[in-house]
């Protein structure tokens, strides 16, 4: 279970995140969706431990994120926000590294790196260096990086961003066939994303949670089913919103 | 092996691949080797002393390294912050203190590195006459250990800031205090408006003051304790910032 317990975060004065609580059990996969400036990627930081909240928990399978944070990092797997990557390195020597930080033996890496190149269908460019990559290569092998220790919780930032239709169906084909028995957080701006993907939405505007339910419940408040018209309508307060609610797009 | 140094270790190896993978190093290199056997002939007058001794080479490492280890660790953690690559770090489950260790450790041995290349001429020395080998040794140990003072102040100042050039701007003021506050014309100026036990303090707290015993083929527990505690200082420096940008500080 992961479980997020009043996560609170304040950036100059303001409040990034507000008392932020849910929980996700196993096989879940929750679509984390807002407006920009919403408070998503501070929410996913919280919980990859790479940002400490001012109030609030986290509890990873057992772990606290902050009191046993080594122990609760291990079990998690994370894309940060613009996939980050080591542009001097090949993904070969990527995924090696981040293995061999984890602990990982020597023996057992070459076929985590195999089995992660495949599954995220970068085998021929595991030899080229990263800074010569598109980005879609590129935003795979973070992917690539986040999921090649086979975490049991996977925490990813908007994954399909920067992919064209072909990689973004396999993206989501490879997260759907990840989630059995996995607990999978996605932040996203793609509602189709949410739609094809999530068993779960959760929608946060100005720090707190609007909305959490099945993206078909979610939808379903709109007369139409139209999901892009319930999102404008559950975040227009929030200043980055769209102006009319014909704009809004997914 | 613990957390520590399966991260200390792949993260080292990781910087020391990258050093040698970057032309930049090797300028660093080239520029501190040649940099300091013009400085020992032409100024230090190493041929015109008339005698085997390497003392016009070494009085000049202080001054070499106030420029070129602010450059070597300008972008250590600066580059990771702005790249984003950080948040991969942290996101590990590995500990700070591993973290900064191993970037200190990987350039510390670069520095290393170069001053090795410098043994050249201390055999040539030795072919025009007695050279005394072990007042030569500890000179050579005395400039690892100030390249490591002044690398532990660049991690410092590199881990405060995202921009390359303020964190290279600040570790060059900052060595640079440290080291001239041992020259007799600061002392005197400072003696102008700050009580004369400070003054006294801040020389004797000088770089150039620890490092003098060194040159002279002295190991002084005083100069020892001196570097160490720089150093630790430093790195603790560093692991602060890099813990406050956990705290969601830039």
């Amino acid at each position: 279970m992961l479980k997020l317990d009043g996560l609170t975060k304040t950036y100059a004065g303001q409040r990034g995140v507000n008392s932020v609580s849910f929980e996700v059990a196993p096989g879940e996969v929750v679509g984390f969706v807002g407006p920009n400036g919403a408070g998503k990627t501070t929410t996913l930081r919280m919980i990859a431990g790479t940002l400490e909240p001012d109030l609030g928990r986290v509890h990873l399978l057992g772990h606290d994120m902050w009191s046993n944070r080594k122990a609760a990092q291990a079990l998690l797997g994370y894309l940060p926000e613009h996939a980050p990557l080591y542009e001097d390195m090949t993904p070969r020597t990527y995924l090696d590294f981040l293995l061999a930080a984890r602990g990982l033996g020597r023996t057992q890496r070459p076929a985590l790196v195999s089995q992660a190149a495949t599954r995220t269908q970068i085998e021929d460019v595991l030899d080229r260096r990263i800074e010569s990559l598109s980005k879609g290569y590129r935003r795979r092998v973070a992917l690539a990086g986040a999921l090649a220790h086979d975490p049991p919780v996977l925490v990813l930032d908007e994954p399909s961003d920067g992919l064209d239709p072909n990689q973004k169906r396999v993206t989501r084909a490879l997260i759907r066939d990840l989630s059995p028995g996995r607990i999978i957080v996605i932040s996203t701006h793609q509602l189709d994303e949410v739609i094809s993907l999530c068993s779960r939405l959760i929608l946060i505007a100005e720090g707190q949670i609007r909305a959490d339910q099945s993206p078909a419940d979610f939808a379903a408040q709109d007369p139409k089913g139209r999901i892009e018209d319930v999102f404008y309508r559950l975040t227009v307060a929030s200043s980055d919103g769209p102006d009319q609610p014909g704009e809004a797009h997914a | 092996m613990t957390a520590f140094w399966t991260g200390f270790r792949a993260l080292y190896w990781r910087e020391l691949r990258q050093d040698a993978g970057n032309p930049l190093a090797y300028i660093f290199g080239a520029s501190f080797v040649s940099a300091s056997a013009l400085l020992a002939f032409q100024v230090g007058g190493l041929f015109e002393a008339g005698r085997a001794e390497l003392v016009a080479f070494f009085q000049f490492h202080p001054w070499l390294f106030v420029v070129l280890m602010p450059a070597l660790s300008m972008r250590a953690w600066s580059d990771e912050a702005r790249t984003g690559t950080l948040e991969t770090l942290l996101a590990l489950p590995v500990p700070t203190s591993a973290l900064v260790l191993a970037k200190f450790m990987a350039a510390w041995t670069l520095a290393c590195l170069m001053l090795a290349f410098t043994t050249p001429l201390w055999f040539g020395v030795s072919l025009l006459g007695p050279v005394d080998h072990g007042a030569t040794v500890t000179a050579y140990l005395g400039s690892c250990l100030l390249a490591g003072a002044y690398l532990a102040i660049g991690m410092a100042a590199s881990a405060a800031s995202r921009s390359q050039v303020l964190s290279f701007v600040l570790a060059l003021s900052l060595s640079f205090l440290a080291t001239a506050a041992g020259l007799p014309l600061v002392s005197s100026t400072l003696a102008g408006f700050l009580p004369l036990p400070l003054t006294e303090a801040l020389a004797a707290l000088s770089m150039l003051d620890a490092f003098a015993g060194f040159e002279r083929g002295v190991i002084e527990a005083r100069a020892l304790s001196y570097f160490l505690a720089v150093m630790a200082l430093g790195l603790a420096l560093t692991g602060l910032w890099v813990d406050h940008k956990r705290g969601g500080q830039a």
